[in-house]
């Protein structure tokens, strides 16, 4: 077995590879636990005893023990225990636990030749025009993915990061590089594929994320939650993360590291965002691998949120009172026909608003991030059956609908950060019809987060204009 | 710092001089988690069946993650001190699915709580319950024989089981100690489904 692990032959050695084809196009690229392979034994077995999968055990263990998966190496991220399988002592990774248990016993299967040939012809179908903006950027991230370098693009809100990457996964397909899209979020992953299929018909798009239905097919295009790439290893030529801020991704180096190491050698990454930490601009600047986009599709500035006190919200709404300014508030929207988001610090407070709220106001619901209906909730906001939503952090990004109105209630709560309330403002005004939109910050007392959140959006406002 | 094995948020250990005085273990997971789940009203079980309880399985069994057999610990405990037993026997794995799993979780469940037990049975199949309907279940040959070399006749015999479906599990094992004239056999399961 030992004599197995990590041997690498050189594809020219063997004269004439015979191997099925099934094996090759699901488990190039990827790092998968053997005994979940979905092939038959003897066909697994063949392919190991002629040195087509490598297989390795899942922790290595030396003096600090060591997940081949998610490359965990702290020891009070194992879990020893008694295994009936080792007959002995064993431990578990429980960085990846929720991905399946890796533990010593568990063996990982990797793929050794070369990855399957597309016969496709890439073609994109996407006949959309870039803005001259737009235009320039994809031009810059073009520039940079032929030098192999990583790239960040900070486009401010709605102004169509989508659209540039079609120009850039073109050319990608034209060298044959393997491309992911990674999100942290699975509702992105959702509205993303659709779109990409649509531009590239003739390119097998995969969707992966918790919960969905498993193909055994190779893609050339895969898009995936940030947590999928744990299961790859150098397997892509270009990664393009969305939302780099988002939660959990930008916390979480573990995932930073799954990214990093399913890019093959010579890869490169290409990160997206609406709003960068300083030090990665600074960090990306260096290097000149920064661009800015400022302006958003339409043209049309972006809505500056107006800061407007309410006092002692909390103790009202929990006393079953919801304050005057924010009824008339939403009374305005109903009168314009808007729907209107009102997001909130905490689910209780927000649970406790809306059972007040539903007595005065028709169609309206309440969406969090564990609520089975959310999806639902926000298609019928969208298809205009509710006049409202009351919401949390949940839907600061990756929602896009019509003529909408944006409050905050409690915008002095620490989970509204800079970038959290950056993002929530761009939620509105998307649309070329509504391209303005009303967007409030209700606070008691407030606080510099507020303050550079509207000196940010004014600051690039004016920067777009003068360009 | 330690953190709630269910939802990861990290956990307030304040212990009291009781807690250290009698040696008990601290908490393994956060109070909002263990408000979830649902005591039981029947005499022979622990819990309900529900939303919760079911996550919990599925980390236990399906993701095998063998620390959470320490979460019911102090229950299990109480509750298998109320029986008069001689012998408490744990519902046994076939060989092959325990190397599957790499560990017995009721085995575990009654490591965790400190609790001495003897395995009697042996089970015969390795065909899993959950796949099949109550009218397969009733059809079933008996799960269980009784191991070569052990001596049972007129001891009283808890049985421990980690989930009760339809019960045929546990009726096919009462039958087999009945045979071996035991004197009498009680149940217990942590969980009613």
């Amino acid at each position: 077995m030992t004599r197995l692990l990590n041997v690498k032959i050189p594809p020219q050695m063997i004269k004439t590879p015979i191997f099925d084809a099934e094996v090759q196009q699901f488990l190039c690229g990827r790092l998968w636990q053997f005994d979940d392979l979905p092939f038959l034994q003897d066909i697994l077995r063949y392919h190991i005893t002629q040195k087509f999968i490598a297989i390795m055990p899942g922790i290595q263990q030396g003096h600090k023990p060591f997940c081949r998966r998610c490359h965990n190496t702290k020891k009070q991220q194992f879990h020893h225990f008694t295994c009936e399988r080792c007959k002995g002592s064993c431990l578990y990774c429980l960085q990846c636990l929720q991905l399946g248990r890796i533990s010593c016993c568990t063996m990982l299967a990797k793929w050794c030749l070369a990855p399957p040939v597309s016969r496709h012809h890439p073609k994109m179908s996407w006949q959309g025009q870039l803005t001259a903006q737009q235009q320039q950027v994809s031009i810059d991230v073009l520039s940079s993915m032929m030098k192999g370098r990583n790239h960040l693009v900070h486009a401010v809100t709605g102004a169509g990061k989508t659209e540039i990457l079609f120009p850039v996964i073109a050319q990608a397909l034209i060298e044959n590089w393997r491309i992911c899209i990674a999100t942290p979020r699975t509702d992105v992953v959702i509205e993303l594929v659709p779109r990409i299929q649509q531009a590239f018909t003739t390119i097998e798009v995969q969707a992966l994320y918790a919960g969905q239905k498993k193909s055994k097919k190779y893609a050339q295009i895969v898009i995936a939650t940030t947590h999928q790439l744990y299961r790859f290893e150098e397997a892509f030529d270009l990664i393009i993360v969305d939302e780099v801020d988002a939660f959990p991704y930008s916390k979480d180096h573990y995932l930073q590291h799954a990214v990093n190491k399913s890019c093959s050698r010579v890869g490169r990454l290409l990160l997206l965002t609406a709003t960068p930490t300083i030090q990665q601009i600074a960090s990306f600047k260096k290097k000149a691998a920064y661009s800015f986009l400022s302006r958003r599709f339409h043209g049309v500035a972006l809505p500056v949120p107006k800061i407007q006190p309410l006092w002692n919200y909390e103790r009202k709404i929990r006393q079953n009172i919801i304050p005057k300014k924010l009824i008339i508030w939403i009374e305005k929207c109903l009168a314009i026909k808007a729907p209107f988001l009102l997001f909130f610090s905490s689910i209780d407070l927000m649970l406790a608003a809306e059972k007040r709220l539903s007595q005065q106001i028709p169609q309206i619901a309440s969406v969090y991030a564990d609520d089975p209906k959310r999806h639902e909730k926000v298609r019928k906001l969208r298809q205009k059956k509710y006049s409202g939503l009351l919401t949390t952090t949940i839907l600061e990004r990756g929602i896009t609908i019509a003529n909408l109105q944006v409050a905050v209630v409690g915008a002095e709560h620490a989970v509204f950060t800079t970038a959290t309330l950056i993002q929530i403002s761009g939620r509105v005004g998307r649309s070329k019809q509504f391209s303005i939109g009303e967007v409030v910050f209700f606070h008691h007392g407030i606080t510099t987060k507020m303050t550079s959140c509207q000196r940010i959006i004014k600051k690039t406002n004016k920067m777009g204009y003068t360009v | 710092m330690k953190n709630c094995l269910l939802c990861d948020s990290k956990l307030k250990l304040t212990a009291s001089w009781q807690q250290i005085i009698h040696g008990e273990k601290t908490k393994s997971i956060c109070t909002n988690c263990r408000e979830l789940f649902e005591k039981s009203q029947m005499p022979n079980s622990l819990y309900r069946y529900n939303e919760a309880m079911k996550k919990y399985l599925h980390q236990l069994k399906f993701l095998q993650d063998c620390r959470l057999t320490i979460v019911f610990a102090k229950e299990l405990q109480q509750a298998i001190k109320r029986y008069e037993v001689d012998i408490i026997m744990p519902i046994p794995m076939h060989v092959k699915r325990l190397r599957q799993r790499t560990f017995a979780h009721v085995d575990e469940l009654l490591k965790s709580a400190n609790l001495p037990f003897e395995h009697l049975l042996e089970k015969t199949t390795t065909e899993r319950q959950s796949d099949k309907n109550k009218q397969q279940r009733l059809q079933m040959e008996n799960l269980f024989r009784l191991k070569p070399t052990v001596e049972i006749a007129g001891k009283r015999i808890l049985i421990v089981d980690d989930l009760w479906t339809t019960g045929t599990t546990i009726q096919h094992a009462t039958k087999i100690l009945q045979q071996a004239q035991v004197k009498s056999v009680h149940y217990l399961t942590l969980i009613k489904g």
